[in-house]
């Protein structure tokens, strides 16, 4: 039975980007405040040299152009990732292009803690979600990852605690060889609760399976994981 | 918190092109989130046609959407954008005087319901009076230059004026009849009793609408309003009637001066619009 | 290229005032500036020129057609764009919502048509990026852009400006400049000014106007020759010059007549406004 999504080829490679926007401008650090540049205007393509803090204000300021910005630097990651989560390539555009307009309609609701990066993942998945129609097939998400981001992916109801968050908070080398031994099964349930951040019925709805088995796998795979890193 | 580590050229390309092993791809997507050096290596690899569409796609649908839900709710219904944009300055302009009256003739009319004998009478007498000024209020306002956003731009455009401001009058008028309506039904006794305002409020309105063109709002309404307000009480003195100005005499009064004024403004459109001198 | 625009001997009283009196001009398409102090009677005329009011004597010619007529007036007003010199605008609206708003009473129903010409315009003059927040958040200047905004919509064959940079800043200045460029060939437009700077960078006409009547009807070139042997520098002023005052290098220009020992100048477009229109200054004390 096909699922809904199914994996397909990633965007593909183009060397030959817009000079001009390559040139935009680098952020010097994940917390630089620099001063706001005027943002495009009439074809000419300005760097925008604010930050994604800065410019979620600006969003809720009803800035256009600082939302242009902000889907410039987001989008093109968002829609690769999400295209690992589901194959159709015009769903996963619909629901980067919904993501932004939620960013457009509740800028408002990023509570300024953590990457503005994770905010926006944690809206496009949840886009991705709720346009999946039919359940899909359980998709292999096997890998881990670490997850210094746990508490920014915000979670609410995942079931690792802050203790087992600091488990998975360690060095990427060490952690990969622990959830390796870690069955598929129970990989991708800790992959979309702890990753991806989902509760244990949206984690349930991506990957088919009842919300009971996802507390239930998640709680074998919380032993095997303390059992493996003790 | 800086990352220092970043993706290594080839296993960006492999993630983007969907040639790494999960592990990798999980690991380079945790480190997206938290990284712009890497986020912007990503965009600079993505086709830029596919951002912009993506981008016009996105303005397109905000442009298309009304600032707020009341307008949209109204689109859903079926009103036409114009209409929404005509109205919007004006039910902006006057909700809340609309609402201030509206709490006002509840007040008359639950005075009157509780009351008895004489002070019901006086309750019943006041609402009946101020009843009519609020259409009289919202039409007048509803044409003055004061609804208008940008009167001397919106005046040589080729869109008809009297239109226009028919849309407006007659929809303000509208609400503030309708909210008229549902606060006769709190006065005590038959209804049809407490709808004797209806026709004053339509003379009022009409003729309003006639000199709203001419002079100031507040002059417009001051005078009529005076001139309303002293007619009921001359008419309750002399005919020692308390609701003389009420009766069925009168109202065949108010009938033919709206259908007068009516009568007028069809047969000149330009009164509606607003002075010629500045 | 034939006329747009004939006025045909107009007065127009305000009160006692003759605020226009027996004019008589034509006007071909392209860029024709009206120059001339306050009270001159330019922004009377912008006004007629644009159908907000009728001429009490005279007639007017606009787009081949006659104003006074209601069907042709709907007509010229469908090929009109106005900026009148002061607008309240409406300032819960958004400036996209003020030009949206404007294009629907142009006519263009059909949304997403309409939503597209109101993007183009509002780019054209700088306000993409904010068009989304409300006027009364914006600066004057941008108000301004978003009232000039309108004017451009559905390309008019007709654009009349009433001081449209007046405050705006040097580089908004320039940008109004591209922008009036970027008009359709074949329109016209009128525009008045104070600034004499404005005339030479954007206008192929001038028009002097003075206590309504027009002084001078020409090239900026031609204006400026006027000036031509009437422009001098020197270090004092001279007492029967037409006006004279200290440049900011620091010397005396005199416009009319020569202090002794003064050398020739080359003349502005300003002198000969000036010239034109100015008044003679009491004497002073000479420059030390």
């Amino acid at each position: 039975m096909r699922g809904a999504c199914e994996e397909q080829p990633a965007i593909a490679v183009d060397d030959q980007g817009d000079n001009r926007r390559s040139a935009r401008t680098l952020l010097r650090s994940e917390t630089a405040r620099t001063d706001v540049v005027l943002g495009r205007d009439s074809g000419g393509v300005q760097t925008d040299e604010r930050g994604d803090d800065e410019l979620i204000l600006a969003v809720v300021d009803r800035d256009l152009g600082a939302l242009r910005t902000l889907h410039d630097r987001h989008a093109p990651w968002l829609a690769a990732r999400l295209r690992r989560r589901c194959g159709e390539p015009d769903m996963v555009m619909e629901a980067v292009q919904d993501t932004f307009l939620a960013v457009w309609r509740g800028a408002h609701r990023y509570d300024g803690r953590g990457e503005v990066a994770a905010w926006i993942w944690g809206i496009g998945i949840r886009q991705l979600i709720g346009r999946t129609r039919r359940r899909p097939a359980p998709i292999p998400y096997v890998e881990e990852a670490l997850l210094s981001a746990f508490g920014r992916s915000g979670s609410a109801d995942s079931l690792m605690s802050a203790e087992d968050a600091a488990l998975l908070g360690v060095e990427h080398g060490d952690l990969h060889g622990a959830l390796t031994q870690l069955s598929p099964e129970l990989r991708s349930v800790v992959q979309a609760t702890v990753l991806d951040g989902l509760t244990t019925r949206e984690a349930g709805k991506l990957l088919g399976i009842p919300s009971g088995t996802v507390k239930t796998r998640m709680r074998r795979a919380r032993i095997q994981l303390r059992g493996a890193l003790s | 918190m800086t990352e220092r580590w970043h993706v290594p050229t080839e296993q960006l390309d492999g993630y983007l092109a969907n040639g790494v092993d999960p592990a990798t791809a999980s690991s380079v997507e945790a480190h997206l989130v938290n990284c712009a050096t890497c986020r912007h290596a990503v965009a600079e690899r993505s086709g830029p046609t596919l951002l912009r569409d993506s981008w016009a796609s996105i303005e397109r649908s905000i442009d298309g959407e009304l600032e707020h839900s009341v307008e949209n709710i109204a689109r859903r219904a079926g009103v036409g954008d114009r209409e929404i944009r005509t109205l919007a300055p004006t039910l902006s302009l006057q909700a809340a005087w609309l609402a201030a009256t509206f709490l006002a003739l509840l007040s008359a009319a639950a005075i009157a319901r509780r009351a008895g004998g004489p002070e019901e009478g006086l309750a019943r007498l006041a609402f009946l009076t101020i009843a009519p000024l609020a259409p009289l209020a919202a039409v007048v306002t509803a044409i003055s230059a004061a609804s208008e956003p940008a009167p001397e731009i919106a005046r040589v455009t080729p869109a008809s004026r009297l239109r226009i401001g028919a849309i407006r009058a007659t929809t303000v008028m509208v609400a503030a009849i309708a909210m008229g309506m549902v606060a006769s039904a709190m006065l005590p006794g038959a209804w049809i009793d407490a709808v004797v305002w209806l026709l004053p409020a339509l003379a009022l309105s009409g003729v309003g609408a006639l000199i709203a063109g001419r002079v100031t709002p507040t002059t417009a309404i001051g005078w009529l309003a005076s001139l309303w307000v002293v007619t009921a009480v001359v008419a309750a003195r002399l005919t020692d009637d308390r609701l003389a100005a009420f009766r069925p005499g009168a109202q065949l009064l108010y009938l033919a001066i709206a259908a007068i004024a009516v009568a007028v403004m069809a047969a000149r459109p330009d009164s509606l619009d607003q002075r010629s001198q500045p | 290229m034939s006329a747009t625009i004939r006025v045909e001997r107009v007065s127009k009283r305000y009160r006692s005032t003759r605020v226009l009196d027996g004019l008589d001009l034509v006007v071909e398409p392209g860029v024709t500036g009206l120059l001339g102090p306050n009270g001159a009677g330019k922004t009377t005329l912008l006004r007629l020129l644009a159908t907000v009011m009728a001429p009490d004597a005279g007639r007017l010619d606009l787009l081949g057609r006659d104003p006074a007529r209601e069907s042709d007036r709907t007509e010229i007003r469908r090929r009109l764009g106005y900026v009148p010199q002061e607008t309240g605008v409406h300032e819960d609206f958004t400036a996209f919502e003020f030009v949206d708003y404007l294009a629907i009473l142009k006519e263009l129903t059909d949304r997403e048509a309409r939503h597209d010409e109101v993007r183009r315009v509002l780019d054209i003059v700088g306000l993409s990026d904010v068009r989304h927040k409300k006027l009364r958040k914006l600066s004057g200047g941008m108000r301004r852009r978003a009232v000039i905004a309108q004017a451009l919509l559905d390309r008019p064959e007709l654009l009349v400006l009433d001081e449209p940079t007046v405050g705006l800043d040097p580089e908004q200045r320039l940008r109004f400049r591209e922008m009036l460029s970027s008009v359709s060939a074949g329109a016209t437009i009128v525009l008045s000014t104070h600034q004499t700077t404005d005339i030479s960078a954007l206008c192929q006409r001038v028009v002097v106007l003075d206590a309504g009547r027009i002084h001078f009807d020409g090239t900026p070139a031609e204006l400026t020759s006027q000036a031509a042997g009437r422009v001098w520098l020197s270090d004092g002023r001279d007492q029967g010059a037409r006006v004279s005052w200290v440049t900011g290098e620091g010397r005396v220009r005199n416009v009319g007549t020569a202090p002794s020992g003064a050398e020739l100048a080359e003349p502005s477009i300003e002198d000969a406004y000036l010239l034109l229109v100015g008044t003679s200054i009491p004497a002073a004390e000479p420059a030390a």
